[in-house]
């Protein structure tokens, strides 16, 4: 075998690259090393499953949960035809349907899209990349009670008669205190925000996952194909999930405290939701098309019996989808009345799009055509989704043509694209990934018969039922109507409409029942009943996945590597059961996925759960203003969250361990090499696109008004002040840096005395920011202009005082003795975020300083 | 710590932060086409709303004109950097079967980029400023 | 006339009958719906088309074994790339050309209507040359055909989005901005809007009527718009009169020559309009009743309180004196 190595990286000759050389295998070969492998992954039994940790359980849960709220949603949409099935129908009146169209639209996407497709990648992608778990276990854990509490919170307003009703977009100002009272809206913001987390918790581990924790010789060039586009939408995630996290903060902020970000009659600007929303939002479509366009690529090259044609092409397509998607926003704000220019930049863009997802199309049928294929269950869904996709792709050509959009923006036309879009491109592809992976998990077949029953209800009824609706918007029938006259000619479309979206139901109704009934009547499954060529076949999903990690020299290792699963079985890999007796799996590099370091995995625990449920109890009790509920919640949940911080950084034992293969790897690492490191790299991210997205807003009510804004008689910030809070907040972070050097070595009164220092400059330079800002007159609820500088300040005063707590918490931990020159990540860790708040703050202080100078 | 150790731990670090960085910026580089296209579609789109904002629709034809043709050669610059950077990738990154094919893929990228940056080229000069 | 001819063959080609409507895109009845119902048609072709290749690609494998190996250039070349790169380079100057008229400057002696939404309402208002004060009317836009009017856009509260699909596309109206679009109706008729952004409660009561006609009779409607509402006749409207008074309807409402609020619609000429309530009921004067007693009931949540404590003649001495406002 050829090692896989690249040479923009330096690596290290490994043992595992020598396959000539005999095989030590230190552990495995004998009933002793399986049963200590059985021991560390034992799942816990009874209500011991909470605390599980292990992908194998929690993506379960996670698809089960998904799919519950696709049936609720579903039951909405069923609703809400029986009321437009005849003209003037008082099935249901104005106020349940609005919330039933908003809470069918909120649940699909936040509730039932999003965080399935995540789920399906928690539970497939660990065993797909040859590895054992995801990086972090516990925080998939967490992110999955989140999904769940808050699920739940959101779903249950619907019986209290509570549920949202402005729609799952949310336009203020008709979402706006005065126009919207009721704690309705709260449902949708607190609720989806912390849904929203989940989802970010989600996106950092598969990044870091995909990433860093391949198997053995799987380079990038070799990943499976859904490893791909798990990437690409977990980076989207990353880049658009906060910018609705931003928009949903401006908005409670207007709506508890009076904030004016929205409120057109105080400066603020109601488009300014529209661009944050729909940054995130179109995106928002990719991300739920991606993952499924992913299933399908793993799925087709098994059922037409070859390899995917046009690999790279189909990696450059999922690549380009993920960044041309940022650029297509404002194809939502068409008819807002932007310059004509501007919105056709968006439209030639929006069409640029087509290209990657022409090629995509084309490599799976010529991928189709290279092979022999098999028509079973999944592929027929896969053929149904090939169909309403392409409907799906040439209506969304239509939309993206401004003046077309003109006409079908908010009418029925767009309903249909977009059905077809996300019902094509992602529903159909999930039943097919049901049929193929259940097997994997169950043991047990689905019903090829039934499975062929359920596609033609699906695809009879959705076609019949969405395709003459593009008719009906262009008939003139807008969106989010709960009634119509009889005389506009749109009865029968509609009539026609509700019958079939019942066959579509009923269709999706098989799916279910031979779903439960497989589960005690299906035919036992084969290991690898479909022949397919990836690596989580092998695994049984197993809590463990692989006795032992076999390197990967193929992009399709089962069809290519016959050898491999004795091997694996054989103990022959890497990391043969569990050496150190605990949950492990490898770390490797980037590119070319040379083994690095052992990560030991955290083993189930109460601590993910529970901070899940108390942080779901603090945003309810903040929904209903049940602040006593609130507060204690509040305190349990900071409780275990930092009990569950405390509990990392596990430095010890400092010999390295012997991998298998001859390699011994190091069980920590404290630098970049680090998962943890990765971790908070990656949320750094994250979060410096919130305070991009705040001072975008900052600028945009600039642009929005540049005559008037800043208002007159408001008071000019200084320079002197900003330049002290930013001195000060430099020397806090260099000090910090500092800290860590004189901690390299072991000076320990040293670095506690640079920490103190460091915590003494951070805190004096929020005192002073807050003198300088309530002592300059400027409100926050007067007027946009004051509102935006105290939400920048504000949000970088949080900053600081978390880098204060940091610089405590490695305090503690050096008085304890739990920081060394050793054992360092958490000052490292910590460091980054000093790093990450030094330029953000001092580019915020720029701004507001700087920028009333430079407009007036 | 024994200071051996400690030598042979930093000399660890360091190898893997560059390993790091070089193996974030070879995946980032495989994007860069698009870089450049969020930045050229930024900078037309800002600079678009912001002077139609502060007045360029009622300016005279020649400031409009003007201003069109900066955007043009604006866009005809971010269409220029990304195709020298695929012809670099493709004269640097032929040999190993892992690089070529990053080596496709950043083509196929840049390929992308460059319709999407020059489609705005239509927009430039098919549609009227500011209305 | 060979452009019309072309035009009806694509039309049955595409499109089963019953397109014609008084809301419909398909039925173009003012430039800027027709061009873009030109390039609907083009689009509908082409996608229609890309759509049957892409099915018979995907289904031949299926139906026809082989051995020889798949040209994957021409897939991935021709299919992937070539396809959608040189349909669109030609779809997208065309696009790009479409739709200017509805942003284009008007003549400064064209015609120019303010338009205002409210939670579940429209007002139009008239400009008039010469610094006379503006006409207004509610819930139903005048045009003269074949000139194109400036309608300048503007929302009270909430977004709305304007929406006449005969004759051009959509334009939201956005609270703090003033949004303008020129729109045109070529030939006599009567055609329908309706908000086409969701408001709130009864988004979907809030419609308005277009009635576009010859420009002599709109000037001629326009003036008399302006005038002041004649004295009532007859005794029961003049009680419907002083009842419209008595019970506060003109805190919200105004009838030209009486003091009145704008909180709700002008009534200066309600018994002319083919519609109350924003679309919710046809008009006449037993709708009129209906709609003073309950409107409530009829459209829960819209800003009128429902009158039902007026007895049986009060309420049609009301209704009367609506009705004869034309």
């Amino acid at each position: 075998m050829t090692a896989p190595r690249d040479d923009t990286v330096t690596t290290r000759p490994r043992e595992w690259t020598q396959e000539a050389a005999p095989v030590h295998l230190p552990y495995s070969d004998g009933p002793d090393g399986a049963e200590r492998l059985y021991a560390a992954w034992a799942r816990p039994r009874r209500f011991g499953l909470l605390t599980e940790v292990n992908n194998t359980v929690i993506g379960v849960l996670y698809i089960a949960t998904g799919f519950l709220f696709f049936f609720g949603a579903g039951v909405l949409a069923l609703l809400m035809r029986v009321q437009l099935a005849v003209p003037g129908n008082t099935f249901l009146d104005a106020d349940t349907y609005n919330q039933f169209f908003t809470m069918h639209g909120t649940v699909m996407m936040f509730l039932f899209a999003v965080p399935i497709v995540e789920a399906v990648a928690v539970l497939l992608l660990p065993n797909m990349l040859g590895a054992r778990d995801m990086p972090f276990p516990r925080l998939s854990a967490f992110g999955y009670w989140c999904y769940a509490f808050g699920g739940v919170l959101v779903f249950s307003s619907l019986f209290f008669g509570v549920a949202p009703d402005g729609g799952w977009f949310m336009y203020p100002p008709l979402t706006s205190a005065a126009y919207s009272p009721g704690i309705n809206t709260e449902f949708w913001i607190l609720g989806l925000g912390f849904v929203e987390i989940s989802a970010l918790a989600a996106a950092v581990e598969l990044i870091v996952g995909i990433l860093r924790t391949r198997a053995p010789g799987m380079t990038l060039g070799r990943m499976p194909i859904f490893a791909w586009y798990t990437l690409v939408t977990a980076g989207m995630i990353m880049i658009g999930m906060p910018m609705v996290i931003a928009a949903d903060v401006l908005l409670e902020l207007e709506r508890a405290f009076g904030m004016p970000f929205y409120d057109a009659t105080r400066g603020g600007d109601p488009l300014l939701w529209q661009h944050l929303f729909w940054l995130f939002g179109h995106p928002e479509v990719y991300i739920i098309f991606l993952p499924a366009a992913g299933m399908v690529s793993m799925m087709v090259p098994t059922f037409a019996r070859t390899r995917q044609v046009g690999y790279a092409w189909v990696v450059m397509a999922a690549i380009s989808v993920g960044f041309l998607s940022f650029g297509l926003w404002v194809h939502h704000m068409y008819t807002t009345g932007l310059p004509l220019l501007s919105l056709s930049f968006f439209s030639a863009a929006s069409t640029a799009i087509a290209i990657p997802m022409g090629i995509q199309v084309f490599a799976w049928l010529a991928t189709l055509w290279d092979g022999k294929p098999v028509l079973r269950v999944p592929m027929l869904f896969i053929l149904g989704f090939l169909f309403i996709f392409v409907v799906g792709g040439v209506t969304g050509v239509m939309v993206a043509a401004v003046p077309y959009d003109w006409q079908v923006h908010d009418s029925y036309f767009v309903v249909a694209h977009f059905h077809y879009v996300l019902t094509g491109g992602m529903v159909f592809p999930l039943v097919a990934g049901l049929y193929y992976w259940s097997p994997l998990v169950t043991k047990r077949m689905l019903s090829e018969r039934l499975g062929r029953w359920a596609f033609g209800l699906m695809f009879v009824g959705f076609n019949a039922a969405f395709l003459p609706m593009h008719v009906t918007g262009l008939l003139g029938m807008p969106r989010r109507v709960y009634t119509y006259s009889g005389e506009l000619g749109w009865d029968a479309l509609n009539l026609s409409a509700s019958v079939f979206s019942f066959v579509f139901a009923a269709g999706v109704l098989v799916v279910a029942v031979d779903f439960v009934r497989h589960l005690r009547s299906g035919p036992k499954a084969e290991a690898n009943p479909w022949n397919a060529p990836s690596l989580e076949w092998l695994s049984g999903l197993a809590p463990y996945g692989f006795r032992s990690l076999v390197p990967v020299t193929s992009r399709y290792p089962v069809w290519e590597q016959p050898e491999m699963p004795g091997e694996i079985m054989a103990g022959r890999g890497y990391l043969p059961d569990a050496p150190t007796g605990e949950r492990e799996t490898l770390v490797s590099t980037l590119v070319g996925s040379v083994p690095e370091q052992i990560l030991r995995l955290p083993m189930p625990g109460w601590t993910a759960f529970v901070a899940a449920l108390a942080t779901a109890i603090v945003f309810g009790a903040m929904t209903v203003k049940l602040p006593t509920i609130g507060v204690a919640g509040g305190v349990v949940a900071a409780a275990a969250i930092l009990s569950w911080l405390w509990s990392m950084d596990r430095a010890f034992p400092r010999e390295p361990v012997d991998a298998g293969r001859g390699a011994v790897l190091p069980l920590y690492s404290a630098g970049s090499g680090s998962v943890g490191w990765w971790g908070m790299a990656v949320l750094l991210i994250s979060d410096g696109v919130v305070v991009a997205s705040f001072m975008f807003a900052y600028l945009f009510f600039w642009t929005a008004r540049p005559a008037v804004w800043p208002p007159a008689g408001s008071p000019f910030p200084g320079f002197i002040e900003p330049a002290a809070i930013a001195v000060a907040v430099i020397g806090a972070w260099v000090f910090f840096e500092v800290a860590e050097r004189r901690n390299r070595r072991d000076s320990r009164l040293a670095t506690g005395l640079c920490l103190v220092a460091s915590a003494v400059l951070a805190g004096s330079a929020l005192a002073m920011g807050w003198r300088w800002l309530d002592g300059s007159g400027l409100t926050p609820t007067a007027h946009s202009y004051g509102a935006a500088v105290w939400l920048l300040l504000g949000y970088m005063a949080l900053h600081v005082a978390t880098g204060i707590a940091m610089a405590l918490w490695s305090l503690a931990r050096l008085a304890l003795g739990m920081i060394d020159s050793w054992r360092c990540l958490t000052l490292r860790i910590c460091l980054l975020w000093w790093r990450f708040t030094v330029p953000a703050a001092v580019l915020t202080l720029l701004l507001v300083a700087g920028f009333p100078h430079v407009v007036a | 710590m024994s200071s051996p150790d400690v030598a042979a731990v930093r000399e660890e670090e360091r190898r893997e932060a560059r390993e790091n960085v070089a193996g974030v910026r070879a995946l980032l580089d495989v994007a860069l086409g698009y870089f450049v296209w969020a930045a050229h579609f930024l900078i037309v789109y800002v600079a678009t709303a912001v002077s139609c904002q502060l007045g360029l629709g009622t300016a005279g034809a020649g400031t409009r004109t003007t201003f069109l043709v900066v955007l043009a050669l604006v866009t005809v610059a971010a269409a220029a950097v990304v195709v020298l950077h695929a012809a670099r990738r493709y004269r640097q990154q032929r040999d190993l079967p892992d690089r070529r094919f990053r080596m496709a893929v950043t083509i196929g990228n840049d390929a992308v980029a460059t319709v999407a940056i020059a489609w705005q080229l239509l927009a430039i000069t098919l549609v009227p400023v500011c209305t | 006339m060979a452009r019309d001819w072309r035009r009806f063959t694509l039309w049955t080609l595409i499109l089963p009958a019953g397109c014609a409507g008084p809301q419909s895109a398909l039925d173009p009845a003012g430039p800027s719906a027709a061009s873009i119902h030109r390039l609907g048609i083009w689009m509908y072709v082409g996608a229609t088309l890309v759509t049957l290749l892409v099915t018979a690609l995907a289904l031949v494998p299926f139906l026809r074994r082989r051995d020889r190996p798949v040209n994957r250039r021409l897939f991935l070349w021709g299919g992937g790339v070539a396809l959608p790169f040189l349909t669109l380079t030609a779809l997208v100057p065309y696009v790009f050309t479409v739709g200017h008229g509805t942003r284009a400057p008007t003549a400064p002696d064209r015609l120019s209507v303010d338009v205002t939404g409210s939670l579940y309402w429209w007002e139009m208002s008239y400009r008039r040359a010469g610094g006379a004060s503006p006409a207004v009317s509610a819930n139903e836009l005048r045009l003269p055909a074949g000139e194109p009017v400036e309608l300048l856009l503007r929302a009270n509260d909430v977004i709305h989005s304007f929406w006449v699909p005969n004759l051009a596309g959509k334009t939201d109206m956005m609270p703090g901005r003033v949004n303008r679009m020129v729109i045109q109706g070529d030939r006599p008729g009567i055609y329908r809007g309706q908000c086409a952004e969701y408001c709130g409660r009864q988004h979907a009561l809030m419609a308005f009527d277009v009635i576009v006609m010859p420009r002599a009779e709109f000037d001629a409607w326009l003036a008399r718009l302006a005038q002041p509402a004649r004295e009532p006749p007859t005794p029961q409207l003049r009680e419907g009169r002083a009842l419209f008074v008595d019970l506060g309807c003109t805190a919200c409402h105004t009838v030209r020559g009486h003091v009145g609020g704008r909180l709700g619609p002008d009534l200066t000429q309600v018994g002319a309009r083919r519609s109350i309530g924003a679309g919710t009921l046809p008009g006449g004067v037993g709708n009129i009743a209906g709609w003073i007693a309950s409107a409530q009931h009829l459209k829960p949540g819209n800003a009128m309180p429902s009158y039902d404590q007026l007895a049986g003649p009060q309420l049609r001495a009301l209704a009367a004196y609506l009705e004869s406002l034309k």
